[in-house]
């Protein structure tokens, strides 16, 4: 067993062994004696990829906060019935919330489980994006439901990840603070963007497609973060 | 002393006492955030923001998130990262009374101050989950996660009844400090050996939160069955 994290368990990654900024290269002097060297935050394999991914789950989180109402306000609901499509979408988050990070640690299949939450939201959106012009009488509670699914579940395997492939939590948290800070970086940002182009442009077509665009981002994350290997400490923990 | 023997003495009792307060502490996470969009309408009116200000206070809050979870890792480290949890919280109720003033500066002070608590407690919360229940890291980020959508829905259904209840837009606001201090307060009080010392004795899943490194040392032992 490598003593550091999941950065280390991807030997086809051929940018990695030679990544001076990663902790478990060998030639990188860690002095695990010194608890302020240990926990320096480090852009590390596993801190790129879960920033690209918290950046993607976040943008479609605050993305959809921001706009799910508006967009249908846009198309004439009232007021009232948005935002009861938002209390739809935030209510679906709280079972896949719950479930998706168990279920991850259940037998290790943290790729599965990722991937097919954020196929939710991708298909919710694509629900919103091509049905705009007619949305159904039950076409937008469904997309609703199916976004606020896939992106409940976002934050918590991104953080769950992190700290399975982590050596120790003093360095769990200085990586998923990384993630999460890029992540709230791209949420900051991203509605506001969001916005300029429904300005702009006068629809919302091109603002829900930055969404499509985010989620791309973190279906790519999640490919590369992976389901790691059993018995390496860059596996999730069958215990 | 090997892994279980520390976690033998870390009683189940004190297990459930740090679980009910991880949960306590983030339910005030997405309350203080989500109190504000349905009273923007109402601030904006009172402070005669635009709607692009008044939306980039709440844009704001989110990036001051991110400033709050780089800051995070350097300040856990420095301090106890469990009472550093407790101490973010606090300025997230710290924030919430700023906003209590119906003025601008007090606004978006405030909101700055909530989303730094914000960000940093999220990096202290998973570094906790990750030192204290190493092997129940999914079902308790699934909770605490839920927690935080709960107090997030609570307050954004009440915004608007509690600020006509209190005879204000930024009482409503200013609520969100009372949950948040009083459970920050009661994480502080919980006693020590519930919440780890500073001695990295009291972390039972992991042996490489001991400050002298111990834990990283043993696992490079060669024959170690992981």
């Amino acid at each position: 067993m490598t003593p550091a994290g999941a950065g280390s368990v991807d030997p086809a990654d051929p940018v990695d062994p030679a990544d001076p900024a990663d902790p478990v290269d060998p030639a990188d002097p860690v002095d695990p004696a010194d608890p302020a060297q240990r926990v320096r935050p480090r852009w590390s394999r596993l801190a790129r990829l879960g920033a690209c991914y918290q950046a993607g789950s976040s943008l479609l989180f605050y993305g959809w906060l921001t706009w799910l109402a508006p967009v249908y306000e846009g198309l004439g609901r009232s007021a009232g019935s948005a935002g009861l499509l938002l209390a739809v979408w935030s209510t679906a988050q709280v079972p896949s919330a719950l479930l998706a990070p168990v279920l991850a640690q259940r037998r290790g299949r943290w790729r599965f489980w990722a991937s097919a939450c954020l196929g939710c939201a991708v298909l919710g959106t694509l629900g919103v994006l091509l049905l705009l012009p007619l949305p159904g009488p039950v076409g937008p509670w469904v997309w609703a439901a199916l976004i606020g699914l896939g992106s409940g579940a976002g934050y918590p395997l991104g953080v769950a990840v992190i700290a399975w492939r982590s050596p120790d939590s003093a360095t769990g948290a200085a990586t998923s603070g990384l993630a999460l800070g890029v992540g709230y970086l791209a949420a900051g940002l991203g509605p506001a963007l969001m916005g300029l182009l429904v300005d702009v442009t006068g629809g919302y077509r091109p603002a829900v497609l930055v969404l499509l665009f985010a989620a791309a981002v973190q279906a790519w994350a999640i490919l590369r973060i992976g389901d790691g290997r059993a018995g390496e400490s860059g596996a999730i923990p069958a215990r | 002393m090997t892994a279980q023997d520390e976690r033998a003495r870390t009683r189940p009792a004190h297990r459930w006492a740090l679980v009910v307060g991880i949960l306590a502490l983030a339910g005030n996470l997405r309350a203080a955030l989500a109190g504000y969009p349905p009273l923007l309408p109402t601030a904006r009116a009172d402070l005669g923001l635009s709607a692009g200000a008044a939306g980039a206070v709440q844009a704001g809050a989110v990036l001051a998130m991110a400033v709050g979870s780089f800051a995070a890792a350097p300040v856990a480290a420095r301090f106890d990262p469990e009472r550093a949890l407790g101490a973010t919280v606090g300025l997230v109720g710290l924030g919430c009374l700023v906003r209590g003033l119906p003025v601008t500066a007090a606004l978006v002070a405030g909101t700055a101050l909530v989303g730094l608590g914000i960000g940093m407690a999220g990096v202290c919360l998973a570094g906790v989950a990750r030192a204290r229940f190493a092997s129940r890291v999914g079902v308790l980020t699934g909770g605490y996660v839920v927690a935080m959508l709960l107090g997030s829905t609570v307050a954004s259904a009440v915004a608007v009844p509690l600020a006509t209840l209190l005879g204000g837009w930024s009482f409503s606001l200013a609520v969100w400090a009372v949950p948040a201090l009083v459970a920050s307060a009661a994480w502080a009080a919980l006693p020590r050996g519930v919440t780890a010392g500073t001695d990295g004795v009291a972390r039972p899943d992991d042996a490489a939160g001991d400050p002298r490194g111990r834990g990283l040392g043993r696992s490079r032992r060669p024959g170690r069955p992981c």
